[in-house]
């Protein structure tokens, strides 16, 4: 078999270009930009690349990262709190009356709260009581989460986001767990796997935020029982097609769903049941050896989320030299060990890291 | 900046390189593809606004700054603070049009005017939610007709099929008008164009869901969807979804039990199908239906059809009988034959998972004499134990050789082999 090579300093250039500048055609990132930050970082972490970023350019990302932050005060109340996507509307930050355009999205607050994390930065600046109000405000009666307050959707991607902040933050008290778990049990197909929301198609995307939240919350085998575990098992290792993941039968592999598949996969403790190698060959044949990155398929152009995606599937499948990963969490294990030294930090009596009467 | 753009001209000259020796032409479409994306928008910083004229109809384009009647409204620059991080290369246009916008939102204008602005603001980026919720803001007040709404909305997601917050609008505005009578006939135009948009079936399951008197048709609409692919999971989920809310009796999951028969004989490499199957068999009572599906794939199988999905829709029935009736020993014996031929020929890509599901079952009707054991070794190429070589002895001395046991910790298998290695690296030894 021809082994294909891993290009780890391309693939570091790669994500550096993008912490930097981005192209005009990423203007429908605009109010994300978080999220390629996020993919960015998590990336050359798992190259462990993260020593190649200067110490005034991560102190720049922390500092970027908490200016997205909103804090309670006269003209943001606290169920608008947590974290921003973007600058877009930064303006509106302090202004009375902007209250409805100015606010969090849980999305990004999942995600700052993983780059702070990911950078070093002890969260002690994150106004931890806000964002777990902002949080628990977004869920609805049926137990599932609003992406944001205003007109926000509600599906499994933002039950998954809503339980990891309160996973990294250590408290779930606001919220009500029994329903977002009823909620996550009513995403569960007649094919075995999850759909989005209760009925819609299952997915490989909404599959891994059902069986992640799950296993955030230590519940894994309240929905999933043996029989159920087995069912979805096997949903999830015939998705293998012709050595990449797809999302849902009878459509093409896309080298993401390595890691939506392949994360399921690890926390149910089934991953050494699918085929590493093909999944490996196809990942790197969708690596691009000129730029950098990783792109979904062979038609298609590398973009920060499929390398990211494609690189925390290859450290599930151990590849050689990739730091691992926390496959609930979705940061490193590096990472994840660090915020389990804050976690511990901040239970202990003298030294409340996670302070809520910080002067902003 | 600069550094940037000399990075981008030099991955340009190595494009040309590559092009003058002609690798092959689709890596080379790929790569330009990545690298002349982030080359144009370098070039469109250096000039003003070349992407202005990119195409016919932005040719008359004005920017906002240079509208009269906006000149009364100071733009409000993006505030992206001192430090300068994934930063976007935003078009001229694109710039301009948020400037305005973030001006709009700040003043609280809900007019003609901050209609259109937040239209254009809109076409650069459906993405940004708070676009849409300000676009509802002025709706209201200005009183716009709903239904000039509902077209303008169908219009921006036929452009933008798979964008979260075009569907959301579009739900937010057929509330409010309470009429869902365009609502399937729109939806089975966008399937239309791409039969498995999640987005679409999300928002018709919302549609069925909310206005339930037309759940009537739906059965027939996913008829014909499964008729045109029966390959079509999306359908096949509707189906599911359909009868699922009907509160089926056995008539109803006897019916669509034969249904689904008659398209697995004509596609029995259908994985939807067959999933379908199992859902249908959640109906089942004291066993009557399994039996039927027993009978359906044995009945397959003895007729030469080897789909792995029927392979394995039989060895999941045998799984779940958990009688150990001497009668069952041959089903039993069946099941791992049926792994077995699964793993080596049928579903190879897949022969850990069969291997592991063998094994359950020789575990759990403690059944470990038989000849269809699944050996991985022999199967696995390039296996971890594999990659090490059996010898390594330096060229040059004269040394003892050594002879190691391997065994991969990560590999239950517990499969080990023997290795010799000599040379100066390793320190003596006493016998």
């Amino acid at each position: 078999m021809n082994k294909l090579d891993f290009k780890f300093e391309l693939h570091k250039k790669y994500f550096r270009r993008s912490l930097d500048l981005l192209p005009g055609e990423s203007a429908v990132f605009d109010y994300s930009r978080l999220t390629i930050l996020y993919f960015a970082l998590i990336g050359l972490d798992i190259l462990d690349g993260l020593d190649s970023l200067s110490e005034d350019r991560k102190k720049d990302i922390i500092e970027w990262v908490y200016r997205l932050q909103l804090v309670p005060n006269e003209n943001c109340s606290v169920h608008k709190c947590g974290f921003m996507g973007s600058t877009t509307v930064i303006h509106l930050k302090n202004h009375p009356g902007s209250e409805k355009y100015c606010e969090s999205n849980v999305a990004m607050t999942y995600m700052a709260l993983c780059i702070l994390i990911t950078m070093g930065d002890n969260l002690s600046r994150v106004n931890k009581s806000a964002v777990l109000q902002g949080v628990a405000s977004l869920q609805k009666p049926d137990g599932s989460f609003k992406s944001n307050y205003e007109h926000g959707e509600s599906d499994l991607r933002f039950v998954y986001c809503s339980l990891a902040i309160c996973n990294i933050l250590n408290d779930s008290s606001g919220i009500n767990v029994n329903n977002a778990i009823k909620f996550i049990s009513k995403c569960l197909n007649y094919d075995g796997a999850f759909g989005q929301n209760p009925g819609t198609e299952s997915h490989g995307g909404s599959t891994y935020c059902a069986v992640a939240s799950l296993s955030l919350l230590n519940k894994l085998n309240l929905v999933l029982d043996d029989n159920k575990s087995k069912i979805l098992e096997r949903w999830a290792v015939n998705r293998q097609t012709k050595g990449g993941f797809q999302g849902r039968p009878n459509k093409e592999a896309d080298t993401c769903y390595s890691f939506w598949l392949g994360a399921t996969l690890s926390i149910m403790g089934s991953l050494n049941r699918i085929n590493s190698e093909r999944n490996r060959t196809f990942a790197l044949h969708n690596a691009n050896l000129i730029t950098g990155g990783f792109s979904k398929n062979m038609e298609s152009i590398p973009d920060p989320m499929h390398t990211c995606l494609s690189l925390c599937g290859l450290s599930l499948i151990g590849e050689e030299n990739l730091n691992p990963i926390n496959p609930a969490l979705n940061i490193t294990v590096r990472a994840t060990n660090y915020l389990k030294q804050i976690q511990a930090d901040s239970t202990s009596p003298n030294k409340n890291i996670f302070n809520t009467d910080t002067d902003y | 900046m600069e550094s940037l753009i000399k990075h981008y001209n030099s991955l340009k000259q190595i494009i040309f390189g590559i092009f003058k020796r002609t690798v092959g032409q689709f890596i080379l479409y790929k790569v330009s593809g990545a690298v002349f994306n982030m080359v144009d928008q370098n070039q469109e910083h250096k000039s003003d606004s070349p992407d202005l004229y990119d195409s016919a109809d932005n040719f008359n384009y004005v920017l906002y700054r240079d509208r009269p009647e906006w000149k009364d409204v100071q733009p409000i620059a993006q505030d992206d603070g001192p430090a300068r991080v994934v930063q976007i290369a935003y078009s001229t246009k694109f710039s301009d049009v948020y400037d305005y916008f973030r001006a709009v939102l700040k003043s609280g204008e809900k007019s003609l005017r901050a209609l259109s602005l937040v239209t254009d603001a809109i076409t650069l980026n459906p993405a940004n939610y708070t676009v849409w919720i300000y676009r509802l803001e002025i709706v209201k007040h200005l009183k716009v007709d709903l239904n000039n709404e509902l077209e303008y909305i169908s219009n921006v997601i036929r452009e933008f099929t798979k964008n979260y917050q075009v569907w959301q609008y579009r739900k937010t505005i057929v509330e409010m008008l309470n009429d869902p009578s365009g609502e399937l006939e729109f939806t089975a135009d966008i399937l239309d164009m791409d039969s498995k948009n999640y987005h679409a079936w999300q928002y018709r399951q919302w549609v069925l869901t909310t206005f339930s008197e037309l759940m009537q048709y739906e059965l027939n609409f996913v008829d014909n969807l499964i008729s045109q692919d029966m390959r079509n999971n999306s359908a096949w989920n509707q189906r599911y979804f359909v009868i699922n809310n009907s509160d089926p009796d056995s008539d109803v999951i006897n019916k669509e039990l034969e249904y689904t028969f008659g398209k697995i004989r004509i596609l029995s490499k259908n994985e939807s199908a067959w999933n379908y199957l199992r859902g249908l068999l959640l109906y089942s009572e004291n066993g009557v239906l399994e039996d039927k599906v027993r009978d359906f794939c044995s009945n397959l199988y003895n007729k030469g059809n080897r789909s792995v999905h029927l392979m394995s829709c039989l060895i999941d029935l045998t799984d779940a009988d958990e009688s150990t009736d001497p009668e069952n020993v041959e089903k039993i014996k069946f099941a791992l034959k049926l792994c077995f031929d699964l793993a080596s020929d049928y579903d190879p890509i897949r022969r850990y998972y069969w291997a592991y599901i063998s094994k359950d079952i020789e575990l759990k009707f403690n059944f470990k004499e038989h000849d269809t054991k699944i050996l991985l070794l022999h199967t696995m190429s390039s296996s971890a134990l594999e990659k090490i070589p059996d010898v390594g002895i330096d060229d040059k001395g004269r040394y003892k050789y050594i002879l190691i046991k391997v065994t991969d910790q990560n590999d239950s298998s517990n499969q080990s082999k023997y290795v010799v290695r000599g040379g100066q690296r390793f320190d003596f030894h006493g016998n």
